[in-house]
């Protein structure tokens, strides 16, 4: 079930905010209503992977258990954090591992064996008779829940104390806000939320508001870059203009697809009473590349950095081991966007350009120096919109030939690039400002103002509704992770 | 900074808009879904219920195409704005060829042609001028009716009859203005009424029947010319609202002369009357909202098998149709003129070989293939000539 879909927003919301705010907060009674719906959720899209999903809850409730025992009695006046190692590491160790085993085996099975099997066949034919290729279909959410789940046993493992209920647990980890799309949200953010929250009507309005503005990002601009995009990348462009046209529509489309979900996910959890954290910052300033990858998926990005960046060393180091440690975080990165050679080069991209960063302590400089952020910064978004093409390509042949096209392999303009220009101006145009910070910066004075900006959100809503029930199928681009 | 009271009033106001939205639209889905309880209840089928019964769904495409009309756009819910301000299809090259769409009417024509009966391949114009460009600049397509003359010759080698239509009601913009309607695929009813005409005059010669050229019960002089003006929203207007390319005047023509009609649907209904009661719908045009108004359909909606008598006839013509919904106004002028109308649609049949059958079984005078481009695209237009028999079995 999508948020941008008609049963959700006037079927499955409405009833689910009715029933949850007539039940009391007495014997968990929301919580579990909660975690029933959010089961229904995801049970309605994939009823079979359903269980997969609980089976994935339960093996980490008892691994959690497992490592907290196996861990002994945590020192409560410590904090845990990411290089907290527990008092008797080895057999607590073991049980992380065989954790992280576990849920990288289920990640690995149903996103990547495809992948793996498929290419095993192709750089050894020999072997085809020996390897069967394998048609494993991707449950989806796979790679947040499981991330949630591994973050989960890792700061149990770090001191964390393991949560007793497991309906609790199966709640934290299915939550349907968060559960298909993200953010990837930390056990310690809601810990304390799952049993002592409560929401107030100004929390309330402000998470509607905050849903409402995701919804609108989604089907008024996303969707609607979303036609050129697909446009440009479907054969290879005919035109210079056109491919450029095709990859900056994508760049937005990708960001306001996925900052839109984002929006709505945060929107509901306040609805609901929790408080996640963000994912976007307006990533498209960006000055430099590092800087980009702290304001684009801040949860994916801070949960490599807390468990794989961190843990080989982080920064601290020697240059050769920055380098090992940079590659596999980007690596992993990569390969966590999808089971393609693309994705994999497209974090491999990010890999680079960020060593090269770092090494040269270039971020520093540019963040002192206005003459070299006039020539860097946009160099920055040239290699995020470049990057976005591999992102998008179906293959590494595809993506070089829309690359070649957007450096001269093709005539200049095309008809395609002048349709397409005129036809999506408006939005093109909105989606370019906001992407910016320029509408929140500019501070309306005035509470009649913001008055006009809420109505406007209410306005435009409506506008959108009118494109959900025009266009049946509008799939998020991060739906599929 | 702390929120000022109308800060907070605004966001509270906000929030209850948002809920008591979707608490309307809510009740509505149960209630519909509720009122379907027991019937196919598969997610897909709860989709299409919800989507197909939504509270104010129509006034929702009036503010989509408003919308997009107001940002400028050219297509709309895979519609496009001509030049001249009417809707039609995208006519994406799709690098398909005709052939097979050829060969099935050859093969037809040879099949009618082995009862001793005469065969005419008339093609429909489509809604596009032949020589023109109404596309937007830049927007790479496939002329259909550039398509549809190639047909005809292709149609013409083989030795099929034909009569084309294309060059008379869509040489030009202008042409393609007057005759078809600016929200519809489909020709405007007088061009209807004057393609069939054409059809008769040309009947008159195959035929060898003088009194069908320049018959009386198809001069315009003896039909009366009723107008409701914006009152239509054809197929593509109904995709795209009232907004974005406007809605249509339409216009209907009744018999100011006496006739005495029997028609019969698919074997099972028939109607005695005149023509006003038996070939004209007129229910079709009392919906209240216009999105539900299929004006086009007043002289018949499409039906596998119907057959139009005329008692009154001045000749004793029969004649079978082979048709799309472009034949559904000329049947029910034709049959004025003819003693029997039969009209067959292949996308409600099951294949050629049904019409085949008919006409076997009914044994016309003439056998009448009429079609628009779209239709040698359509599968059911079409089989496969090296499995079916030429020779009647």
């Amino acid at each position: 079930m999508l948020f941008t879909s008609i049963e959700f927003l006037f079927l499955f919301l409405p009833c689910v905010l009715a029933v949850y705010y007539v039940l009391p907060f007495r014997w968990n009674m929301k919580n579990y209503f909660l975690l029933a719906a959010s089961l229904g959720f995801y049970a309605w899209g994939e009823p079979k992977f359903v269980f997969a999903m609980l089976a994935s809850i339960v093996f980490n409730y008892a691994a959690a258990l497992v490592i907290e025992w196996s861990r002994g009695t945590r020192d409560p006046t410590v904090p845990s954090s990411p290089l907290s190692v527990p008092r008797s590491p080895s057999p607590a160790k073991a049980a992380l591992c065989v954790a992280i085993a576990g849920n990288l085996a289920l990640i690995g099975v149903w996103k990547y064996c495809n992948f793996v099997t498929a290419t095993l066949r192709a750089w050894f034919p020999s072997w085809q008779g020996a390897i069967p290729q394998t048609s494993f279909l991707l449950p989806i959410g796979i790679s947040f829940f499981t991330f949630q789940a591994l973050s989960y046993v890792v700061d149990v493992y770090r001191g964390e104390r393991a949560q007793r209920n497991p309906l609790l647990l199966a709640l934290y980890i299915a939550l349907f806000p968060q559960l298909i799309a993200g953010p990837i949200v930390r056990y310690t953010t809601v810990r304390d939320q799952l049993t002592m929250r409560r929401t107030t009507w100004d929390q309330f309005s402000a998470g509607v508001f905050r849903f409402v503005v995701g919804f609108n990002k989604k089907m008024l601009i996303a969707n609607l870059m979303a036609e050129v995009a697909d446009k440009a990348f479907t054969g290879a462009p005919g035109s210079a203009a056109f491919a450029w046209l095709g990859a900056i529509c994508y760049t937005l489309q990708i960001y306001f697809d996925f900052s839109g979900y984002s929006d709505m996910a945060i929107g509901l959890g306040r609805m609901f009473g929790f408080t996640f954290l963000e994912n976007f910052n307006y990533p498209y300033i960006s000055k430099t590349v590092t800087e980009f990858w702290r304001r684009w998926h801040m949860s994916l990005g801070s949960w490599f950095r807390d468990y794989v960046y961190f843990p080989l060393g982080g920064s601290r180091v020697g240059k050769g081991r920055l380098v090992f440690n940079l590659a596999v975080v980007w690596f992993l990165t990569g390969l966590w966007h999808g089971a393609n050679w693309t994705f994999i080069l497209w974090g491999c991209l990010y890999g680079v350009l960020i060593a090269g960063e770092k090494l040269s302590g270039w971020v520093a400089k540019v963040e002192g120096s206005f003459t070299l952020r006039l020539f860097y910064q946009p160099f920055t978004m040239v290699m995020v919109v470049l990057g976005w093409v591999l992102f998008r390509a179906p293959s590494i042949g595809a993506a070089g030939s829309h690359l070649a096209a957007m450096f001269g392999a093709v005539p200049l303009v095309d008809g395609s690039a002048i349709f397409w220009s005129r036809e999506v101006v408006v939005p093109f145009v909105c989606a370019l400002v906001g992407s910016t910070p320029i509408l929140k910066t500019q501070r309306l004075s005035g509470a009649w103002l913001v008055a006009v900006g809420y109505a406007v959100q209410l306005a435009l809503f409506i506008v959108s509704i009118s494109f959900l029930v025009m266009n049946a199928h509008n799939p998020f681009i991060y739906f599929n992770f | 900074m702390r929120d000022s009271r109308m800060t907070k009033v605004s966001r509270l106001g906000f929030a209850w808009a948002f809920i008591s939205l979707i608490a309307i639209f809510c009740c509505h889905s149960l209630r519909q879904l509720w009122s379907g309880v027991g019937n196919h209840p598969s997610r897909q089928s709860l989709k299409e219920r919800l989507v197909g019964k939504l509270l104010w769904k129509e006034r929702f495409v009036d503010l989509n195409g408003g919308m997009a009309r107001f940002a400028g756009r050219r297509m709309c819910n895979s519609r496009m704005l001509y030049s001249d301000g009417s809707l039609g299809y995208l006519y994406s090259p799709l690098h398909a060829s005709d052939g097979d769409f050829v060969e099935s009417v050859a093969w037809l024509a040879k099949r009618v042609n082995a009862h001793g009966i005469p065969f005419l391949y008339v093609q429909a114009p489509a809604k596009f001028p032949l020589r023109g460009n109404m596309m937007p600049t830049g927007w790479e397509f496939e002329n259909p009716n550039i398509r549809a003359t190639c047909v005809v010759g292709d149609l013409e080698r083989l030795g099929v009859g034909t009569l084309d239509l294309v060059g008379t009601f869509a040489t030009t913009e202008e042409d393609v203005k007057k005759n078809f309607f600016r929200t519809d695929h489909h020709w405007r009813i007088h061009a209807a009424f004057g393609a069939t005409k054409l059809l008769a005059d040309r009947l008159a010669d195959l035929l060898n029947v003088p009194a069908l050229r320049d018959a009386a019960p198809l001069m315009e002089g003896n039909w009366e010319r009723r107008m409701a003006d914006d009152f239509f929203l054809g197929a593509h207007g109904r995709r795209t609202g009232r907004f974005f390319a406007g809605v249509d005047d339409f216009a209907y023509f009744v018999p100011r002369f006496d006739t005495d009609i029997i028609k019969t649907v698919d074997g099972k209904q028939m109607v005695r009357g005149a023509f006003v009661n038996t070939l004209l719908d007129l229910h079709v045009l009392s919906a209240r909202s216009i999105h539900k108004r299929n004006a086009y359909a007043i002289y018949g909606r499409d039906a596998g098998r119907v057959t139009i008598q005329n008692k009154n006839a001045m000749t004793t013509v029969r004649v079978m149709i082979v048709k799309d919904s472009f034949a559904n106004p000329v049947a029910a002028f034709l049959a004025t003129v003819c003693r029997e109308v039969i009209v067959v649609d292949p996308r409600k049949l099951g294949s050629l070989l049904d019409v085949i059958n008919i006409v076997a079984a009914c044994r016309p005078d003439v056998v009448v293939e009429l079609v628009n481009p779209g239709s040698t695209r359509n599968a059911k237009f079409t089989c496969n000539p090296a499995t079916q028999p030429l020779i009647p079995q």
